[in-house]
C-alpha cells in the first residue's frame, strides 16, 4: 500500500537548508494500522504530508498504490487525494459555514455523487461514529472530540485505501483523546481500514498495530503491539 | 459542479451583512450608470421639445444655399402637397426679416418671424407663450408681439433685486402692452407698430428675443407673394421626422433643404454631446465602485479563509473549482446587485414619468433607455468577474501546506 525508499526532504528558506528526512524506509500493507511517533520536529509531519501526496520528497521514492505520487501532475495528485486518502487533520478543519453533515459529504459531492445520496452517505457514517444526532449542528456548536469525530468521517466517505491522520487527539483531553483513537482501531478491525496516525503519546499510539519512532528525519525503531 | 454553487451560496449567507452591503453598493453603482442618463435624457428632452415648439416644429424646410434666393416660393401650393400627406398635423410659413426697433431714444437690433397665426398654431407653440397682452390674429396689420428680452424692463421694476442682467439684456427699458415702436427693416422700409403682447418663455427659447407680425404685414413690407423664408411641419409623431422627411423629399420640391427637427438643431446635438461626456464619467466611476468593492470583499473573503481553502484542495478539490467558487460569488453580486438596482431604477423613473420634476422650461420626465439599462447590467456584471477573478486566483493557487499550518 505505502513503500517509501530513501526518502529524504529537505527545506530550503533562502540560504538556510532544514534536512527535515534523512532516509526514510517504510512499508505499510492493506490493513495495517500504524502508529508514527516522535519528538516535536521529528519530522513526522513531513512524512504524512508525503505520503498523502500533500509534498513531494526530495529524494527517494514514494509508492502509493504501487503508484509513483510524485511523478503525477498537480491535477492528477488532486483528484487521487479525493479518491484514495482521507485526512484527518490536527485542529479546525470543518468549514465553519455548513453543519457536520454537510461538512462530511464535501468529498462525495467533489466526486460528483448526488445530493441525495450524499445526504444518506454522510449519514450513515455519522451514526456509524456515534454522532448521529448532531447531523444539523454547525462545528461550533460541537465538542472538540465530536469534531475530531466528524473530521473522521468526512476523511471516510469516499472509501478512500488510507486513513492519514496528523495528532488528531493534540486539542483534546485524554477520555476524548481515547474516544477518538479507539474509533480508528474499530475501523481497523471492522473495514480493514489502513490507518497511518502521528501522535506524541505513548499510550494512545500502542493501541495501533505496530509503531515506529522517529528521530531526527530518521527511523530510530520499529516495534509491533 | 454542485459544489461550486453549493459553497458559493453558503459562504454568502453566512457573511449575509457583508453580501447585503456588497450588493446594496452594487445596486448603488447601477442606479448611478442608469439614472443619471436616463434623467439627462429627459432634460434633453425638455429643451428639444421647447426648440421644436418655438423654432423648429418638427421637420422645416429652408431654401437651398446654392438657389441664391432668401425664399421658397409656390409656398401655398407646396403646403397644400404636405398637409395632404397621412400623419401631417399642419404646417405653417414663416417669413424672416431683420431690422433695428426704435423707442423712447432707445434701439436695437431685432430678428422678426412673420407668419400666420391660424395656421401656426397648429405647428408651433408660439401663441401659447404671451406673458402679457395679447397674440396676433389672421387679420392684424401694424401690431407685434415683442420678445420680453427686447421689450425689456424699467429701471425702477429691477431696484431692491440684486444681480440684474445689466445693459445688455435691459432691452428697450420696458416697452409696455399697447406702446408705440417704429422698426426700420434692413430693406430701408419704416413703420410704427403697436405692441400688442409680450412673449416669453424661461427657456433659452427664440420667443423672448423675436418680435412677431403677420405675414400680410410682412409681404407687403417685402413686396413678396407666396414666398417664405421657411416651411415648419409638424407631425402627429415626433420621433417619425426622419420618415416623413424622405416623404417630403419624394414630393421634388424645387431648390428645398429639408431638415428634421434634430438636424436643424445644432444645439440638441451639442446637448446630446456634452451630456455623452458627462455619462462615460458617472459610467468609469461606476466601475471603479464595482471593481473596488468586489475586489477588496474577495480579496479580504479568501484571505480571511485561507485555512480552509488549504484543506479543501488537500481533500481533493480542484484549484480551478475552488476559484470557481469565489467568480461565482462575484457573479451573484453583480447579478443581484443589477436586479436591485434596476428595479430601483425603473421605479424611480416610472414615478417621476407621473410626478415630473418642474423646471422652468417644461416638465422633466426621465427616459431610460432599454440599451442603456442592458449595456449597465454588462458592465456591471464584467466588473464584479473581472475585479473578482483577481483575487479567487491568488487565493486559490496558495501552496496547501502553507495554508494548512496557519492556526486561527
Ligand atoms: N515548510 C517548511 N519550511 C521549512 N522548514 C520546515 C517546513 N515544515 C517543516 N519544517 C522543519 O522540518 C522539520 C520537521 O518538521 P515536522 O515534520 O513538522 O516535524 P513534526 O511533525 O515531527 O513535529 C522541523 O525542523 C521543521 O522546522
Ligand atoms: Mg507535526
Amino acid at each position: 500500500m505505502i513503500k517509501l525508499k530513501g526518502v529524504h526532504k529537505v527545506y530550503s528558506m533562502g540560504d538556510v537548508k532544514v534536512h527535515a528526512l534523512r532516509g526514510i524506509d517504510m512499508n505499510v500493507k492493506k490493513g495495517d494500522f500504524v502508529s508514527i511517533m516522535g519528538p516535536s520536529g521529528s519530522g513526522k509531519s513531513t512524512m504524512l504530508h508525503i505520503i498523502g501526496v500533500l509534498d513531494r520528497q526530495t529524494k527517494g521514492s514514494v509508492h502509493i498504490k504501487s503508484v509513483d505520487v510524485a511523478m503525477m501532475s498537480d491535477e492528477d495528485r488532486t483528484s487521487f487525494r479525493l479518491k484514495e486518502i482521507g485526512f484527518v487533520f490536527q485542529f479546525y478543519s470543518l468549514l465553519p459555514e455548513l453543519t457536520a453533515l454537510e461538512n462530511i459529504f464535501i468529498p462525495n459531492m467533489l466526486a460528483g455523487m448526488n445530493g441525495k445520496q450524499c445526504r444518506k452517505n454522510a449519514r450513515e457514517m455519522m451514526e456509524k461514529l456515534g454522532i448521529g444526532e448532531r447531523l444539523s449542528n454547525y462545528p461550533h456548536q460541537l465538542s472538540g472530540g465530536e469534531q475530531q469525530r466528524v473530521s473522521i468521517a468526512r476523511a471516510l466517505v469516499n472509501k478512500p485505501e488510507l486513513l492519514l491522520a496528523d495528532e488528531p487527539t493534540a486539542s483534546l483531553d485524554s477520555k476524548s483523546a481515547m474516544n477518538v483513537i479507539s474509533i480508528l482501531r474499530k475501523l481497523n478491525e471492522e473495514i480493514r481500514q489502513t490507518i497511518v496516525l502521528i501522535t506524541h503519546e505513548q499510550s494512545l499510539g500502542a493501541l495501533a498495530d505496530r509503531g515506529i519512532w522517529l528521530k531526527d528525519g530518521a527511523v530510530e525503531r520499529e516495534k509491533d503491539f | 459542479m454542485r459544489i461550486i454553487p453549493f459553497l458559493a451560496f453558503k459562504d454568502m449567507v453566512r457573511d449575509r451583512k457583508i453580501v447585503l452591503l456588497v450588493i446594496f453598493l452594487l445596486a448603488f453603482s447601477y442606479v448611478n450608470l442608469t439614472f443619471f442618463p436616463a434623467f439627462l435624457n429627459g432634460l434633453s428632452n425638455t429643451f428639444q421639445d421647447e426648440i421644436v415648439d418655438t423654432g423648429t416644429s418638427h421637420i422645416i424646410i429652408t431654401p437651398r444655399l446654392e438657389s441664391n434666393s432668401p425664399y421658397l416660393n409656390f409656398v401655398s401650393s407646396t403646403r397644400k402637397k404636405i398637409d395632404l400627406i397621412p400623419g401631417v398635423a399642419g404646417s405653417s410659413s414663416h417669413i424672416g426679416l431683420s431690422g433695428t426697433v426704435f423707442f423712447e431714444g432707445k434701439q436695437t437690433g431685432v430678428g422678426i418671424t412673420a407668419l400666420t397665426p391660424s395656421d401656426d398654431s397648429h405647428v408651433t407653440a408660439i401663441g401659447e407663450k404671451i406673458l402679457k397682452g395679447d397674440y396676433l390674429s389672421d387679420g392684424d396689420t401694424g401690431e407685434i408681439v415683442m420678445g420680453e428680452l427686447i421689450a425689456g424692463r424699467k429701471i425702477e421694476d429691477r431696484i431692491g433685486q440684486t444681480g440684474g442682467f445689466g445693459a445688455a439684456t435691459e432691452g428697450l427699458g420696458g416697452v409696455d402692452v399697447g406702446q408705440k415702436v417704429v422698426i426700420r427693416f434692413s430693406n430701408g422700409v419704416e413703420s410704427e407698430f403697436r405692441v400688442k403682447g409680450i412673449s416669453g418663455s424661461q427657456g433659452f427659447s427664440l420667443v423672448s428675443q423675436t418680435i412677431y407680425m403677420t405675414a400680410m404685414d410682412a409681404e407687403e413690407i417685402l413686396g413678396i407673394d407666396d414666398q417664405a423664408s421657411s416651411i415648419l411641419v409638424r407631425l402627429n409623431n415626433k420621433d417619425d421626422a426622419a420618415r416623413y422627411k424622405k416623404l417630403i423629399l419624394e414630393l421634388g420640391l424645387s431648390n428645398a433643404n429639408i431638415q428634421t427637427w434634430s438636424e436643424a438643431s445644432t444645439f440638441a446635438e451639442g446637448l446630446n454631446q456634452t451630456f455623452g461626456i458627462v455619462i462615460i464619467v458617472t459610467t468609469i466611476v461606476g466601475i471603479v465602485i464595482v471593481m473596488a468593492t468586489v475586489g477588496i470583499v474577495i480579496f479580504i473573503n479568501t484571505s480571511r479563509k485561507r485555512r480552509i481553502i488549504g484543506v479543501l484542495k488537500a481533500i481533493g478539490m480542484q484549484k480551478n473549482h475552488l476559484m470557481m467558487v469565489f467568480l461565482f460569488e462575484s457573479l451573484l453580486f453583480g447579478l443581484i446587485g443589477t436586479l436591485l438596482g434596476a428595479a430601483i431604477v425603473y421605479s424611480t423613473v416610472y414615478y417621476m414619468n407621473i410626478h415630473p420634476i418642474v423646471l422652468p422650461i417644461g416638465a422633466l420626465k426621465p427616459v431610460l433607455l432599454t440599451s442603456t439599462a442592458v449595456n449597465a447590467v454588462a458592465i456591471l456584471i464584467a466588473s464584479s468577474l473581472v475585479a473578482g477573478y483577481i483575487p479567487s486566483r491568488l487565493a486559490s493557487r496558495q501552496e496547501i501546506l502553507e495554508t494548512i499550518k496557519v492556526v486561527e
